[in-house]
């Protein structure tokens, strides 16, 4: 569970790893999120910062390959 | 019959002709005058801004004096919430013919169905959209009601969760008159949980039953204390987390701490909603 804040531009200002299995795990995706780019938000035509919470989910097979999943592919 | 001179018939003939004629180009002006509304209208900008056309197509205003849109979300609390407000709107406006009443709903179209049928709500037609699309068009909350007239132009416009007093102006608005009482007592829109203690849990769990206790504080609060087994799901990320980390088939107890405010109800509407029928509050205060 990560929480994010990207400004006006989509760029992606600040991110927190709130719940991690594992501080590997929760850097991998905190770095990952970092270089993400998000359709700007505006109110008004007036560019805002967003901030959210994310929710991941990590499977590891039986092969110990790690693959991240978003809610509804989890479900 | 009396006589009626050439020069009178003329006159008359005359007279009709102008009459005639006026009344044609008066019918010609105001049509033209119409015609240039009409283009003006379809040139105003489509908004969710009183004055703004609205920006969903697909809806015939035409149909009604006006009509009130709602725009909601399965997974939102507050249109939850709303429910018996708009059960009240429903039940008591006049006649379809003067105000129509139109959900915009978005969340799972597989869903919608029932999640209206749970709320109890009726509605003259609904619609499924995406909320993200609508939100260049300048919607910031949910639910939105909004009054668009019989042209399709936005005359009103209430957000978020409504106080008594918004209420009653969306009533005026509808010209829909109750007691002076009945916006104080609106049911809730979920039946009070059951309350169930960790004596009562443990029974449960000893005849078989699979109790999951629902922490819904934040994460500062639940690592100072809590019970044990408790599961931390923030109230902000339930509507998430739920579907994908709890069982349907298990008894979920929450607990929301000593100041709960309206924790119970938004996290009881959000569950149920997912189909998680068997939920008990949590009778303690101290985890």
């Amino acid at each position: 569970m990560v929480r994010l804040e990207y400004d006006g531009n989509g760029k992606v200002v600040s991110v927190d790893v709130l719940e991690a299995p594992d501080s590997e795990i929760g850097g991998a995706i905190a770095d990952a999120v970092r270089n993400w780019t998000f359709k700007p938000s505006s109110i008004r035509g007036e560019p805002v910062n967003i901030r959210g919470k994310l929710t991941f989910y990590c499977l590891i097979d039986s092969k110990g390959i790690g693959r991240v999943q978003n809610p509804k592919q989890f479900r | 019959m009396p006589e009626i001179s050439v020069s009178k018939l003329v006159l008359r003939l005359l007279n009709i002709g102008i009459i005639t004629l006026a009344i044609l180009m008066t019918g010609l002006g105001v049509r033209r005058y119409r015609v240039a509304q009409l283009t003006n209208r379809s040139q105003l900008p489509a908004y969710f801004k009183a004055g703004a056309r609205f920006p969903v197509n697909g809806l015939d205003w035409t149909m009604s004096f006006q009509t009130l849109v709602i725009v909601l979300e399965q997974s939102c609390a507050i249109c939850s919430e709303n429910a018996p407000f708009y059960r009240l709107i429903e039940q008591n406006r006049a006649d379809r013919s003067r105000t129509r009443l139109v959900v915009l709903l978005g969340g799972d179209p597989d869903k919608a169905t029932a999640y209206l049928e749970n709320l109890q709500l009726s509605f003259d037609q609904v619609k499924l959209v995406s909320l993200r699309d609508l939100k260049p068009y300048g919607l910031v909350g949910i639910p939105t009601a909004v009054l668009v007239n019989d042209e399709g132009i936005v005359t009103n416009m209430w957000s978020g969760s409504l106080t008594e007093l918004q209420q009653s102006e969306v009533l005026r608005a509808l010209q829909i008159r109750v007691e002076s009482t009945a916006l104080k007592t609106l049911p809730s829109s979920t039946p009070p949980l059951e309350s169930i203690d960790e004596t009562g849990i443990q029974r449960l769990k000893e005849a078989g039953e699979t109790v999951t206790v629902v922490d819904l504080r934040d994460r500062g609060e639940y690592s100072a204390s809590h019970l044990a087994g408790a599961k931390n799901i923030p109230i902000d990320e339930l509507a998430v987390r739920a579907v994908n980390e709890l069982q349907i088939s298990d008894m979920i107890v929450l607990f929301a701490g000593e100041t709960p405010g309206k924790a119970y109800t938004a996290a009881a509407q959000m569950l149920s909603n997912s189909g998680f029928k068997r939920l008990r509050v949590l009778k303690t205060s101290k985890p």
